[in-house]
């Protein structure tokens, strides 16, 4: 136990130690929130009847969480690679090291969150912020874990980061209902479920228990296949690209 | 300046040419990015009219083409910045072409010759990108519009890449266009509820020449005018960042 809780704190005091992502958080989350809140907010009534500033608040608050808690999840497996190598050697179970990672995550997952809420209640309050919390920290594992995912697909900081922000950019995008978009591949989408779950947390202080299980689901599902990545990943050096 | 001069621009410029695409990763998003940000724009909009009121007039466009029309200035715009970041961050050889007797306009000059290859290509390739899903009304402005664009994104990067690491460079130049291009300057939000900070933004006189090119409304002059002052004051401001950097060292 007193194994796990210090891999954790070493896994989240990695993750605040580097310059880019405290910018990224100070300034980051703040602009991106306030981007989809004005935007939203100045799309006329006529055209966009059902889309309001809330919606937009929320949408950048979701945005914010995915992508930042995604870049946690890439650099568990790109940058810390190495030394979890070495921690194995000196006697830690790779098992503890997988859940100090993923316990990371979720940790970090949560403290941004609530950051997210108190800088979105600036433009906008939350009819729940209770439900609204729990739907993001969910949303920001879920993209932690896809971000594992996609650093042990490509082993590269930059490269493995663009590729996070286009699919989470579109994910978000679509999952606000902004573009009445008639497919059915929307629905699929990781983000589909928690854009729902976080505009009624917001608008209306409820959520549907049965998006909520999709979500569960999807991070399920993901728990899985990053775990199945992260073995692949620390047992041979170089990724698949 | 005689043959010799040009001789020493091409040798360069080729430099900087093989060392920027040694990266396969900027290659990559050189071609791959237009294709899947313009076709994606493209798809996800509904095929539906909107009424965009331009100045005084009022157009009538499909959603889906309107998207795909602004989205090629997106596309441009994001891709320059960040070719401007990387000619400029790329720079640990620049000490040694000096030794080797360049002089420092030389190296600069052929940066920004390669600089100005890549916002043509880009325009001209995300333009044919668009052109198998919709033409804009009147195609000589829209090309100049996206130009516009790209080039003050261009030197933003430039100025980026002075200041900025890898990672946070690439970061800013990935969002500060979209944030500017696609949701406050988007021809879909009403101009007086979004507020009035949106024109001070590099993408804003840009993509008002590009939406009157896109719906076939005829340019003002002071548009372009001020489109042209934006562009002046960033080289300016550029090229004042680069000389005091220069000679601090």
């Amino acid at each position: 136990m007193i194994e796990i809780i210090d891999l954790i704190k070493v896994n989240v005091s990695a993750f605040f130690r580097r310059p880019v992502n405290m910018g990224l958080i100070v300034l980051g989350i703040p602009v991106v929130i306030y981007g989809f809140y004005v935007f939203m907010r100045a799309l006329p009534d006529f055209i966009f009847p059902e889309i309001s500033a809330e919606i937009g608040a929320a949408a950048g608050s979701l945005f914010a969480v995915v992508f930042l808690v995604g870049l946690v999840g890439l650099f568990q497996i790109i940058s810390s690679l190495e030394a979890d190598r070495r921690l194995s050697i000196s006697g830690f179970s790779m098992y503890n090291i997988l859940i100090g990672r993923f316990l990371g995550i979720l940790i970090i997952s949560t403290m941004i969150s609530i950051f997210s809420l108190v800088v979105m209640s600036y433009w906008v309050l939350a009819r729940s912020y209770s439900r609204a919390f729990l739907v993001l920290v969910l949303s920001g594992f879920l993209y932690g874990l896809i971000g594992v995912l996609i650093g042990s697909l490509i082993q590269k900081e930059l490269e493995a980061s663009l590729l996070l922000i286009f699919i989470a950019d579109l994910d978000v995008f679509l999952g606000t209902g902004f573009l009445d978009f008639e497919s059915t591949i929307v629905e699929y989408f990781p983000l589909n479920s928690p854009s729902h779950l976080l505009q009624t947390a917001v608008l209306d202080g409820y959520v549907d228990s049965s998006h909520l299980l999709v979500l569960v689901v999807y991070i399920l599902l993901f728990l899985y296949f990053s775990t199945l990545a992260f073995g692949k990943a620390s047992s041979d050096e170089r990724g698949w690209i | 300046m005689d043959l010799k001069d040009f001789d020493v621009f091409r040798t360069l410029t080729i430099y900087h040419f093989k060392q920027i695409f040694r990266s396969k990763l900027l290659v990559v998003l050189m071609f791959l990015l237009p294709i899947y940000f313009i076709t994606t724009m493209n798809i996800v909009h509904p095929e539906r009219p909107i009424m965009v009121p331009i100045g005084d007039a009022l157009a009538v466009e499909m959603l889906s083409d309107l998207a795909t029309m602004t989205v090629v200035t997106v596309v441009v715009s994001l891709l320059c910045g960040v070719f401007g970041f990387f000619i400029i961050q790329e720079s640990d050889i620049d000490p040694r072409l000096k030794i080797v007797g360049f002089s420092d306009l030389e190296v600069v000059g052929s940066k920004l010759l390669l600089l100005l290859g890549v916002v043509l290509f880009t325009t001209a390739f995300s333009f044919l990108v668009m052109f198998y899903l919709t033409i804009p009304e009147n195609i000589s402005w829209f090309i100049i519009g996206v130009l516009l664009a790209g080039a003050n994104y261009s030197f933003i990067g430039v100025i980026a890449g002075l200041y900025l690491n890898k990672l946070p460079g690439m970061y800013l130049m990935l969002f500060m266009p979209t944030l500017d291009l696609m949701l406050f300057q988007s021809p879909m939000v009403d101009r007086d509820l979004i507020g009035g900070w949106v024109k001070y933004l590099p993408g804003y006189n840009p993509m008002r020449v590009v939406l009157r090119a896109s719906l076939g409304i005829d340019q003002q002059m002071s548009i372009i005018f001020y489109s042209l002052f934006f562009l002046a004051i960033l080289i300016v401001a550029t090229l004042v960042i680069f000389y005091v950097k220069v000679n601090s060292k």
